[in-house]
């Protein structure tokens, strides 16, 4: 078998896994093999040694399940908005997050919401200006946890053309359109949400 | 048992988990999510509980592949918590002109690479980090510190240095000798060297091991006449003065130690 042209990340990660404590032998080989990327061997060969010195066994560091750091926190959202553009530039569109709950996991939702039957129908259905509830993570990243969802799906959720309630039935001769007349507020205003749901909502 | 791994070695042939990661990873997919969540969370690599980060990388990526957001919601950020802590060591503020923006550049390419799992743009980088976790990470890492324009060489000669009085800190040459053999370790008793050398630096006092290792094998001036310069100085918080005279002290002690090592 002909070996694969090798770009100079797999000479780096494979001389790394190969010899995570180097000997000067493989270095040696590797230098011979691949003289374009001495140096960065050399650099890398180092840094490895250094590392096996200086943090011996410090794979599991404390590293707290419970908190997340602002580090953790932007690349986690940086992760999420990658998979929602492959997502969307692979052509599959994102799921409905609220299509696969029946009624009882629906109202299940909405109790974990501290919200009702109306306010959660108009998020779903997308009766929302999104720009008005994708401004506020809060919410849409206690939606996207009660949904187990990533909080990029609510979003991609909110963004989309609304949709005229596929729940509903229309005596009509064309086909109902919906449309967005709320802001987020003016949905918690006028969805007969109690003044403690309303501020709760508001406070996210 | 996990699926093979995609990426392949010079000859052609697939590259294998070590076997003590395939046992780790074979325990942890018969676990339901409860379980996998305590056991990420423990931190001692004595702990039977204890799940390799290469473990871990496994169930996040098969997560990802079956879209498993509630695995994903919860592994991920114990997986790159645990990357942070490695990255917080090695890019430590104050090291580089913008060291936490570095090290979340080094994050999110590693979740990008997450992210891309199961999709046609996935590369399979990601194995190597199956493979030996900690070795990638410092791979990627140095990919990032490369572009860091701020850095300084690594590999250069360093000036011989002297202390306020004009006398010379490193009188017998061993932090030199040192420099030396970090720039050229593939010669064998370079790196022979190097092996005691840095075996004996680990045990100097940390303040003199972090100031040799940053002067003498990562390059930083001691002062500088830039004020915004990192420096040797500016990364311990201490003046110049007091490094010159760590480093003197080291290597008094490198020096006693060669003496007696090579009688």
């Amino acid at each position: 078998m002909t070996p694969a042209p090798r770009t100079r990340d797999d000479v780096l990660y494979a001389f790394a896994v190969a010899h995570p404590l180097p000997d000067p032998a493989a270095l040696d080989t590797y230098t011979r093999l691949y003289p374009e990327h001495a140096e960065a061997l050399t650099q890398l060969a180092l840094e490895l040694m250094l590392e096996a010195t200086e943090q011996p066994q410090d794979d599991g560091q404390a590293a707290d399940a419970e908190t997340v750091s602002p580090a953790v926190a932007r690349a986690i959202s940086h992760y999420q908005n990658a998979v929602f553009d492959l997502e969307t530039k692979s052509g599959a569109a994102v799921a409905n997050p609220f299509s696969g709950l029946d009624m009882t996991r629906f109202r299940a939702v909405t109790q974990a919401m501290h919200a009702n039957n109306t306010f959660m129908t108009k998020i779903r259905d997308r009766l929302i200006l999104p720009e008005t509830v994708v401004s506020r993570p809060g919410f849409c990243n206690r939606l996207a946890d009660e949904l187990g969802v990533p909080p990029a799906h609510v979003v991609a959720h909110l963004q989309a053309a609304p949709t005229a309630g596929a729940h509903q039935n229309f005596k009509a001769d064309a086909k109902p359109a919906a449309s967005r007349q709320q802001s987020f507020e003016e949905a918690v205003r006028r969805s007969g949400l109690t003044e403690e749901q309303q501020a709760y909502l508001l406070g996210l | 048992m996990a699926p093979p791994l995609t990426r392949t070695t010079r000859q052609g042939a697939p590259y294998c988990r070590p076997p003590d990661i395939e046992e780790a990873i074979d325990r942890a997919i018969a676990e339901d999510i409860d379980v996998l969540r305590k056991r990420a969370a423990v931190t001692d690599p004595a702990s039977s509980e204890y799940m390799p980060t290469e473990c871990l990388l496994h169930l996040v990526r098969a997560a990802r592949v079956t879209k498993d957001t509630k695995r994903t919601n919860h592994l991920l950020p114990v997986l790159l918590a645990r990357c942070e802590i490695r990255l917080l060591r090695a890019i430590p503020d104050g090291s580089r002109h913008d060291a936490a923006g570095l090290r979340d550049e080094v994050l999110q390419h590693f979740g990008l690479m997450i992210a891309k799992t199961g999709t046609d743009e996935d590369a399979f980088e990601l194995d190597y980090f199956e493979i030996r976790f900690n070795a990638a990470l410092t791979t990627l890492r140095l990919k990032y510190i490369e572009k860091d324009t701020t850095r300084r060489r690594v590999y250069r000669p360093i000036p011989e240095q002297t202390d306020e009085d004009g006398s010379a800190i490193d009188e017998g040459q061993v932090l030199s000798r040192l420099s030396e053999a970090a720039r050229t370790p593939a010669q064998q008793e370079h790196y022979v060297y190097l092996q005691e050398a840095l075996a004996f630096i680990a045990t100097l006092p940390p303040h003199e091991r972090d100031t040799v290792i940053n002067v003498y094998l990562r390059g930083f001036n001691i002062e500088a006449g830039d004020s915004d310069e990192v420096t040797a100085a500016t990364l311990a918080g201490v003046t110049p003065r007091a490094i010159s005279k760590r480093l003197k002290s080291a290597a008094e002690k490198l020096k006693k130690f060669n003496e007696e090592s090579n009688p």
